[in-house]
């Protein structure tokens, strides 16, 4: 168990970080789109795409942070009552909670991903921009295909779940090992932000965001 | 009672939801969780199906796109010389002041709210420049994050407000109208909560920053506040001559802040300022800060937008809403409810699907009672924003605790004198008509009263 | 007992909106003349899908039976169907009427939709709000010059931002909600709505003229589930199609009604209605005669869509002339 604990911390450590990582490069299209769309307009040729490039753009953002934040702690929740619990109580409350977590997790993947398979065009401006600057190079009916591709926007629905699959797995079985040997990871159940478990392969982020001080 | 018992049965979601919170389930699958169990329980679980769909959509909204941005450009001041210079400013006019600084929270709320219609780009734009101010200043993380969640719901109640073109646009009401409207109730709020903060500031003793300053050294700091003090003003100023929408405004501001800050460096290499500017590095740590805040901020976004969808679905507003109608035909009875019935409501619903399902079930009952439709409009919208800041399930809070850090429940505690003070507006909002319907009275006959003509 | 099919119908709009209305006339006959086999079960105000979009998607899942959208939308599915929104091709809400009943057009656009989506069914094509004119809020747009260099807000559908682009305009994105904002400040110097859309958003506060160029129809295109459809029995499926006709009369009939209220309102705010002459309306079809080439290049479909779309137009011109030529006689 400790071994796969360590092999799951270090999986979910990489993809959390890469998808901060590109979360941090969707905030700058998205800015930069809305930019765009003032200067744009204000010049008096507007351009079409810069909408749905931010609105993409900002779910993009969200669903990329979704692992880091679930892994970091950083999802709101109530600890009051887990704190008047008993060591005992609480554990096994922890336990049934990221288990709850889990299965709700897996039902999300699969609805995500029908989501994303029945998916309809969504960025009818941008498709046709891509598609005016391909067909010189291969040709219309190659860059026809490019209409039918334009759903795989959606894709980051199901990717983003799974990430928060991959972390509810990693809290679940340390949830399982605190139950086993009886001892508590530091504050564990604390999601306020202000305590982290005690593992170093976690702890490589000491600074909430927001605060720099 | 027959009716009773339905009604307990069929609010699932919102009994579902309060335990689920209650034993320690994170908001986010909490309202996943409240949503699947109503679904189960009306028997139309293959609307599950929808729900992907509308997280989607409730996140792919352009206006809540100010969320992120007011972050960023909030972040960006925050690194730079910013926050140093209001603080310093802030000091310098009301630093000896007790709890000056909680009071400069409000104030700013009161300009910010001349530029967003939105309460939550309030709490992080202002929340992530003025709690670590506050922090350093020496109040209690928690209650410079509830005083910012407090303050930040006169951001919808003053115009322009997203949540009245909304009300509006259901109802069929004069959006100017409203508009005027609602700018006594907001400055009441203000007033409210200054008059709650300068009690509390002499009770606890606040801290006083520093001894009054000479007129001389307030105006210098006023210069080093000057660019940053502008950004309000070229926002407003922008929006009102039509340069950018209120949405794109927040993106502008990310791009001044920005604009500030290398104008900074350049100084500094000069020799022109003392403070120096931040580089690449910070950049990327603030984009990195920025994108987490603000994608914690929009899970809940996406979600609450699937969870207020299953709460249509199931017809539980208007469940309540029956409850309600059938007790009293007084309308001050009326008022009460419809207040302490929305308040409920505020608890567990966004602000705006509040109004999209709750406007068109109350205000023809409203109509009824003899109340003017504007002045229940501006009361309704009042009612469902002071709820984003109530527990258990306000945004406005969640965002406060995810920008301040400190834990939901001390906030939660700290923020209670402000939501009382909010509570007593509310009730003078609907008791005093006068105080909604002035304005938009003189508006329209001020033409005939002082010049003659009609318009 | 439980009804066999149950016809999940999302509206846009509450209940006091006439697709609402049209809906209610529909349940009473389905349900009626199928004995209680054929329910329908509204969802109001968006409840269960607020866009085309999602809603599309809901019918392409299963979970959404019944669904009334403009062109537009469907364009995104089909490119072809958003034709129907190419501007001066219908003269009049007669012949637009005679086009939409023309059964041979109507099942070419019927199979081009099953063809693309697999399970979405055109039924009908009512109206939604009568014609989508030009509305501005300071300069009013006499002639297709005034349309240079002004920033007009457009949905985002290529066919409308390609219209105002040809005009020498510059097609402006806006969301929906920021809409009445920016024509109060000026981000946007006018827009391109029917009637009832400006008065029921309250833009007439800020819009003063309204020009009837009636560039486009604002049709109401009804689409079924046929997964749904085809399972039902074929007495069942007619008592279905015969429910569609009554949506399409009573949505053909009401709107012009309503037309006449949301005008009295724009005029009541202090808002002007400007009708153009024959040789005015003949400069924005001369200036906007590019569109059609710009429509075939779009996609290669698009050349047979639009051939049977004009031979439908000229039959139905010919026989709507023939009838009134007849009755004056
Ligand atoms: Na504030
Ligand atoms: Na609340």
């Amino acid at each position: 168990m400790r071994q796969l604990i360590s092999l799951l911390s270090r999986v979910n450590r990489a993809v959390s970080e890469l998808g901060v990582g590109l979360a941090c490069l969707f905030l700058v299209m998205m800015t930069a789109a809305v930019l765009l769309q003032v200067v744009s307009r204000e010049m008096r040729a507007p351009i079409g795409w810069t909408e749905e490039v931010a609105l993409a753009s900002m779910v993009w953002v969200t669903f990329l942070i979704g692992p880091w934040a679930y892994r970091h702690h950083q999802f709101t929740r109530i600890d009051v009552a887990l704190e008047a619990m008993s060591p005992r109580t609480r554990m096994i409350t922890n336990l049934l909670i990221h288990l709850f977590e889990a299965v709700l997790l897996v039902g999300a993947i699969y609805y995500s991903w029908r989501f994303f398979s029945g998916g309809n065009s969504l960025l009818p401006q941008t498709t046709r921009l891509l598609r005016n600057l391909v067909t010189p190079l291969i040709g219309a009916d190659a860059a026809g295909d490019l209409v039918v591709k334009n759903k795989y926007v959606y894709v980051i629905l199901p990717v983003g779940f799974t990430g928060l699959l991959l972390v509810s797995a990693e809290h679940l079985l340390r949830s399982l090992r605190t139950l086993a040997t009886g001892r508590e990871e530091i504050r564990n159940f604390d999601l306020d932000g202000s305590a982290r478990t005690p593992e170093a392969d976690i702890g490589d982020t000491p600074a909430r965001p927001g605060r720099e001080d | 009672m027959g009716g009773f018992a339905a009604a307990i049965k069929g609010l699932a979601v919102f009994w579902g939801f309060l335990l689920l919170l209650a034993i320690g389930v994170p908001v986010f699958f909490a309202m996943l969780g409240a949503g699947v169990l109503q679904l189960w329980q009306i028997d139309r679980i293959a609307f599950l199906g929808m729900q992907v769909n509308r997280i989607y959509s409730g996140i792919a909204s352009f206006p809540i796109m100010a969320v992120p941005f007011f972050i960023l450009a909030g972040e960006i001041m925050n690194s730079g010389m910013v926050t140093r210079a209001l603080v310093d400013f802030s000091r310098a006019m009301l630093g000896h002041i007790r709890g000056g600084l909680a009071h400069v929270n409000i104030a700013a709320s009161v300009l910010f709210a001349g530029l967003s219609g939105s309460a939550v780009a309030d709490t992080s734009a202002l929340g992530s420049m003025l709690i670590p101010a506050m922090e350093k200043n020496g109040y209690s993380r928690s209650f410079a994050a509830a005083i910012t969640a407090a303050s930040s719901v006169i951001g919808p109640v003053i115009p322009p407000s997203g949540l009245m073109v909304l009300y509006a646009f259901v109802m069929n009401v004069d959006v100017a109208r409203m508009f005027l409207g609602g700018i006594v109730p907001g400055l009441l709020l203000a007033g409210s909560l200054m008059i709650v903060t300068a009690f509390m500031a002499r009770r606890f003793d606040f801290p006083v920053a520093n001894e009054r300053m000479p007129w001389r050294q307030r105006g210098r700091a006023g210069l080093r506040a000057f660019f940053p003090l502008l950004t309000p003003i070229i926002l407003l100023g922008g929006i009102l001559s039509g340069y950018f929408t209120p949405t794109e405004a927040a993106a502008v501001a990310v791009a001044y802040a920005l604009l500030f800050n290398i104008c900074v460096m350049i100084c500094h290499r000069l020799g022109l300022v003392g403070e120096d500017g931040f580089g690449l590095a910070t950049f990327v740590k603030i984009l990195r800060r920025t994108a987490i805040q603000s994608g914690v901020v929009l899970l809940l976004v996406g979600v609450a937008s699937g969870f207020s969808q299953i709460v249509a679905i199931a017809g539980v507003p208007a469940k309540l809403t029956d409850m309600m109608l059938s007790v009293s035909d007084n309308v001050v009875v009326f008022l009460l409810m419809v207040n302490l019935f929305l308040f409920i409501v505020g608890m567990v619903l966004d602000a705006g699907p509040a109004i999209l399902i709750l406007g068109p079930i109350l205000a023809p009952a409203a109509a009824t009672y003899g109340v003017d439709p504007v002045h229940f409009a501006v009361m309704m919208c009042l009612n469902v924003t002071v709820g984003l800041a109530t527990p258990p399930m306000g945004l406005v809070l969640f965002v406060a605790t995810s920008i301040s850090g400190a834990r939901f429940a001390d906030i939660v505690r700290a923020i209670i004198p402000f939501l009382l003070a909010e509570i007593v507006v509310i009730m003078l909002v609907a008791y005093v008509p006068a105080l909604t319907l002035t304005l938009p009275w003189l508006w329209e006959n001020g033409g005939t009263l002082f010049s003659g003509s009609a318009g | 007992q439980e009804p066999e099919f149950k016809l999940v119908t999302p509206l846009a709009t509450g209940e006091d909106n006439y697709n609402y209305q049209a809906m209610q006339a529909f349940r009473n006959h389905v349900f009626n003349k199928s004995n209680g086999r054929v329910d329908v079960e509204i969802y109001t105000g968006g409840t269960l899908c607020a866009s085309g979009r999602e809603c599309f998607e809901g019918m392409q899942a299963g979970l959404v039976d019944i669904y009334q959208s403009n062109f537009g939308e469907p364009g995104n599915l089909w490119p072809a169907f958003a034709g129907l929104d190419l501007p001066y091709m219908l003269r009049d809400d007669q012949v637009a009427e005679c086009v939409f009943d023309d059964q041979e057009f109507m099942s070419s656009l019927r199979r081009g939709m099953l063809e693309q989506t697999g399970n979405i069914r055109l039924m009908v094509i009512s109206n939604s709000g009568g014609w989508r004119n030009f509305a501005t809020t300071t300069t009013p747009i006499l002639t297709p010059e005034d349309v240079k260099g002004m920033k007009l807000r457009t949905i985002p559908a290529e066919i409308q931002q390609e219209l105002v682009r040809q005009l020498g305009g510059a097609p402006t994105g806006i969301s929906w909600p920021e809409v009445y904002t920016s024509l109060a400040t000026g981000v946007v110097e006018g827009t391109k709505n029917g009637i009832t859309d400006i008065v029921v958003m309250n833009f007439h506060e800020h819009i003063k003229h309204i020009t009837l160029d009636g560039h486009a129809y604002m049709g109401g295109t009804w689409f079924i589930n046929n997964d749904k459809f085809m399972a039902m029995d074929e007495d069942l499926r007619k008592i279905v199609v015969e429910g569609f006709e009554i949506i399409e009369q009573y949505l053909r009939a009401y709107p012009k009604y309503h037309d006449v209220k949301s005008f009295q309102a724009f005029v009541e705010a202090g808002g002007t209605i400007h009708s153009l002459t024959n040789e005015q309306k003949a400069a924005f079809r001369e200036a906007a005669s590019g569109m059609e080439d710009w429509f075939t290049s779009q996609d290669p479909a698009n050349q047979g869509f639009l051939d049977n779309y004009k031979s439908a137009i000229a039959k139905c011109e010919a026989s709507v002339d023939a009838l009134l030529e007849a009755a004056v006689q």
